[in-house]
């Protein structure tokens, strides 16, 4: 009789412990699958910031050189258009939650000027270059490099 | 007892494999895909400077898109609103985007100057 009671009551706290890890094992299977799912549909990150990117010198509305017949000059950018202001007009993050999405910092390597997104907090997350023509003021055009810094998100 | 055992493997089977089919027929992982591929397209059409026309390499008849000036959604025909998936973009100032599509096989992307405009292809 009392190892028959012994027996229930270990059975019983065995399936109680049992019950409690295939639990945690089915769950940990749903996750293990929508972490799969999430990494299947996932960007990378450097291929976005490349897109984005590719409006600096592009875009008539960033940073690009137009002439006094309106032509684009792709590839050239206009020192004098290289402001805070401008970049607001070419790449603007809602001021609130614009920390979230990606933010940049552009730097013209020779003639050392920079300007930054509104929502830039100098956490670099990786680099891209782009060799540009720079034109200036006067209309003297050099080659430069324009390094980006891309911040993800905070 | 050994009943009570075999139940519950089967009962756990029974669980993972609703769990694994129910990820495998869903649609969510093909609209987001579809959002984030629309998005790529956006920005990648806001660098260029002039007009240009971008089709979407896959048949889309089964889902529907929204286009607004900061977003788009994907969602399949009647499907209830917490089920769409949204990609949100930036747009330089000035810029304008719209269009809606629905049960169309082919969608383009279209830049006008400053709109951007989704549409079926033709």
């Amino acid at each position: 009789m009392k190892r028959a009671q012994f027996d229930v009551a270990r059975k019983t706290i065995y399936w109680m412990i049992a019950g409690i890890v295939i639990t945690l094992v089915v769950i940990a299977f749903a996750f293990t699958l929508g972490s799969y799912r999430n990494k299947l549909t996932q960007v990378a990150p450097e291929l976005r910031a490349e897109l984005l990117s590719l409006r600096i010198v592009h875009n008539p509305y960033c940073f690009v050189w137009i002439d006094k017949f309106g032509v684009v000059h792709e590839g050239i950018i206009d020192l004098t258009k290289f402001t805070s202001a401008q970049m607001d007009l070419c790449y603007a993050p809602e001021k609130e939650r614009g920390f979230q999405d990606f933010n940049f910092r552009l730097r013209l390597e020779q003639r050392g000027v920079e300007v930054m997104s509104n929502n830039y907090f100098h956490k670099d997350d990786f680099t891209l270059f782009k060799e540009v023509l720079v034109r200036d003021s006067q209309g003297v055009v050099i080659k430069d490099r324009l390094i980006i810094y891309v911040e993800e998100k905070i | 007892m050994m009943i009570f055992e075999i139940l519950v493997v089967a009962l756990t089977i029974y669980l993972t494999t609703s769990i694994a089919a129910a990820y495998t027929s869903s649609t969510l992982t093909t609209k987001i895909t579809m959002a984030e591929e629309m998005r790529m397209m956006m920005d990648t059409l806001v660098g260029v400077p002039g007009d240009a026309m971008a089709m979407y390499p896959h048949k889309v008849s089964a889902y529907s898109f929204i286009l607004t000036k900061g977003s788009i959604s994907v969602f399949g025909v009647g499907e209830a609103h917490n089920l769409w998936v949204a990609r949100e973009f930036i747009l330089p100032q000035g810029y304008t985007a719209e269009g809606s599509v629905e049960s169309v096989d082919a969608i383009c992307l279209e830049k006008r100057g400053i709109k951007i405009v989704l549409r079926g292809c033709i």
